[in-house]
């Protein structure tokens, strides 16, 4: 019988690595009257199998919903003609919600890139309503901006989120909810501005900045403690 | 037709488990026997279609209701399956009409998966005990071996032994937890040690203690010596152990009863050494394992149970509760769990064609590394169940045991 000479225990014929220190086995051969049964089958992951089962059925269900309901809807604009923009608004909406469902229900396996398609979703969804009247008004100038803030606030936060996940999440999630939500106030009103007036002038953004990264900052300050020199004198002038 | 249509409700532990359960936490647990010939298919079946009517409340579908869970009885049979997959692995028997159990078998082994929604370990070892002796019987081989049916088989035994207006047990606090990645969904490992149980008893003995003691103590030993090599930080070190309560109380159900003990030490105190474990441990259990101790533990699980705000809230939003309930006031406040399922006998017939049963954990992502334990004839077999890669207890726990000088032979899954 095979033992692993570091943890002295004994193992299983056949066996590469102790399952216990991951000691590499050497091959033995099999004694005469031993019968190797295997114990476990060599095992398939159930998760992607039943979940990838059950998703495809979740789409193909939505799928049907969502081809029916454009096909209803090219047939009233087919037939009752007097708004056919509000009917192509809501054609172009559905079709949308095909690719959001599409990217929700996690066909693409990386978080980021399930953002940055919701992004491209929206992207496209935004360019075709503006574009159904044949004019360009506002996706330039509002929608495109907006949108590439929000996800680059969004990639900061989960790269501030992933350093950090392992340390105290009641302190550095609100934390950084607390930066993003200042961020997008302050690019908003830049967007805003900026397409009203031509020029930048920063108002209520600046408040709600000002306040929600002092929290953060509090909130951060307190994790990483005062240092001593001041802890010192707060214990000095505050005892009782 | 009046028996297509019977129902009953789920017992008071396992209300909670439908409402947890997810593809990692999947509340399953696994009983399995090795033969020493291949298991035959076919004769498996019918040994399970023989005697799943003698355990009619086995024989239910889980349906949803507007306020809770409930069990309905099926005219269908539950089939036997290859096994393919790792141990333990979710069922989707919340939607899908399945029974909240499986039977398996693998080469030499039949395994029985039962979701704990339905019963815990001893309904699961009486069942698995049932359908060997059927399986047999069906191979010619007719075992000395006769059963008495009792009502008392599908009660819910918590409601019996309720004691009203008792106070309840002490609050636990956030207990210290392995600082273990988790692996990949789906894949669950599972390392066991087979040990001589004579000679892990005469080791129990000259401590004074009793075997479930004494892996209590050598549990708490190695997560102790994990602590020293790998400085973290730290909390109480809590072991969450389930008490079968037929013995205290007596009852026949083959439903779960059960409640977790949980014995604790704050290792930030200084360092134990073995004796003084092993003191604390059977101090412990003689405080907390009585009719008295257990009352106030069953008096706080059916008093949440029969509150009627929790009885009112639908059962999507109970779903969704839940979880985040069963994380704050169960496994937060446990680092790990063992559990003991004693000695297994079999009728004089058939007792030597089966050459051992195994008892495996099921998977949780609060406690990733939860340990049972189950002796047939002259071996124990001690299994780690673990979410995670790191094999670290596992070492330290049957490194021990060696030091003791006695032999250990470690199985797994992993590759």
């Amino acid at each position: 019988m095979p033992y692993c000479p570091r943890c002295g225990v004994e193992l299983d014929y056949h066996i590469k690595n102790c399952p216990l220190c991951q000691f590499p086995i050497p091959e033995i051969p099999e004694e005469n009257n031993h019968i190797n049964v295997e114990k476990f089958p060599r095992p398939e992951n159930k998760y992607f199998e039943e979940i990838l089962k059950v998703k495809n059925q979740i789409f193909f269900t939505l799928s049907i919903l969502i081809l029916s309901a454009v096909l209803v809807l090219m047939t009233i604009n087919s037939i009752i003609e007097t708004h056919p923009l509000a009917i192509n608004y809501s054609i172009i909406s559905v079709i949308a919600a095909w690719f959001y469902i599409l990217i929700l229900l996690g066909y693409l396996s990386n978080l980021y890139y399930s953002i940055l398609g919701i992004g491209i979703v929206t992207g496209c969804l935004t360019l075709a309503l503006d574009s159904v009247d044949g004019k360009m008004n506002w996706f330039f100038t509002y929608a495109l901006p907006i949108i590439i803030l929000v996800l680059l606030i969004i990639y900061l936060f989960l790269y501030l989120y992933n350093r950090s996940k392992l340390l105290n999440q009641f302190i550095f999630i609100p934390s950084y909810l607390f930066i993003a939500v200042a961020l997008l106030s302050v690019g908003l009103e830049c967007i805003l501005d900026f397409q009203a007036n031509q020029s930048i002038h920063l108002s209520w953004s600046l408040i709600v900045f000002i306040i929600l990264v002092s929290l953060a900052v509090l909130l951060l300050g307190l994790y990483y403690k005062l240092p001593e020199m001041i802890k010192e004198k707060i214990k000095r002038k505050l005892h009782i | 037709m009046k028996q297509k249509r019977a129902w009953y409700k789920l017992d008071n532990a396992g209300k909670l488990y439908p409402s947890i359960t997810s593809t990692r936490v999947s509340t399953v647990f696994r009983i399995s026997a090795s033969l020493y010939n291949p298991v035959d298919p076919e004769i498996l079946q019918k040994a399970l279609n023989n005697i799943i009517g003698r355990f009619p409340y086995f024989k239910v579908n889980l349906k949803r209701g507007f306020f809770w869970y409930y069990f309905e009885y099926t005219e269908k049979y539950p089939q036997v399956q290859k096994e393919t997959y790792y141990p333990c692995m979710f069922m989707l028997y919340k939607n899908k009409n399945s029974f909240p159990f499986r039977v398996l078998y693998f080469n030499n082994r039949i395994s029985v998966e039962f979701s704990h929604s339905i019963t815990d370990g001893m309904g699961g070892i009486h069942f698995l005990k049932s359908l060997l002796i059927e399986y047999f019987r069906l191979l010619g081989i007719q075992p000395e071996f006769q059963e008495k049916i009792s009502k008392e088989e599908a009660e819910d035994a918590f409601k019996r032994y309720y004691v009203k207006n008792i106070p309840k047990p002490a609050k636990l606090k956030k207990a210290f937890h392995f600082p273990f990645k988790l692996n990949a969904k789906g894949e669950y490992y599972i390392i066991t040690g087979i040990i001589p149980v004579n000679m892990l008893l005469e080791e129990a003995k000259k401590y004074s203690a009793s075997l479930t003691q004494f892996l209590l103590a050598l549990y708490f030993d190695t997560i102790q010596e994990f602590i020293r090599l790998h400085p973290c930080k730290l909390l109480p070190v809590v072991i969450n152990l389930p008490v079968n309560l037929r013995n205290i109380f007596p009852s026949k159900t083959m439903r779960n009863f059960f409640i977790s003990l949980t014995p604790q030490i704050d290792f930030r105190l200084g360092s134990y050494s073995f004796e003084e474990i092993i003191n604390y441990i059977r101090n412990y259990m003689a405080i907390a394992l009585n009719k008295k101790h257990i009352s106030q533990h069953i008096h706080l699980n059916v008093k949440r149970e029969k509150t009627i705000f929790i009885r009112l809230i639908p059962l999507f939003l109970k779903n969704l509760m839940m979880p985040a309930l069963y994380n704050k006031f169960a496994e937060r406040n446990y680092t790990t769990g063992l559990s003991n399922l004693g000695l297994i006998t079999l009728p004089k017939s058939i007792e030597n064609l089966v050459e051992r049963f195994e008892v495996y954990p099921p998977p949780s992502m609060g406690n990733i590394i939860k340990v049972t334990s189950i002796s047939y004839k002259d071996k124990i077999y001690i299994s780690f169940g673990s979410l995670t890669k790191n094999t670290e207890i596992e070492k330290i726990f049957f490194r021990k045991i060696r030091k003791m000088n006695i032999p250990v032979k470690i199985e797994t899954n992993r590759e």
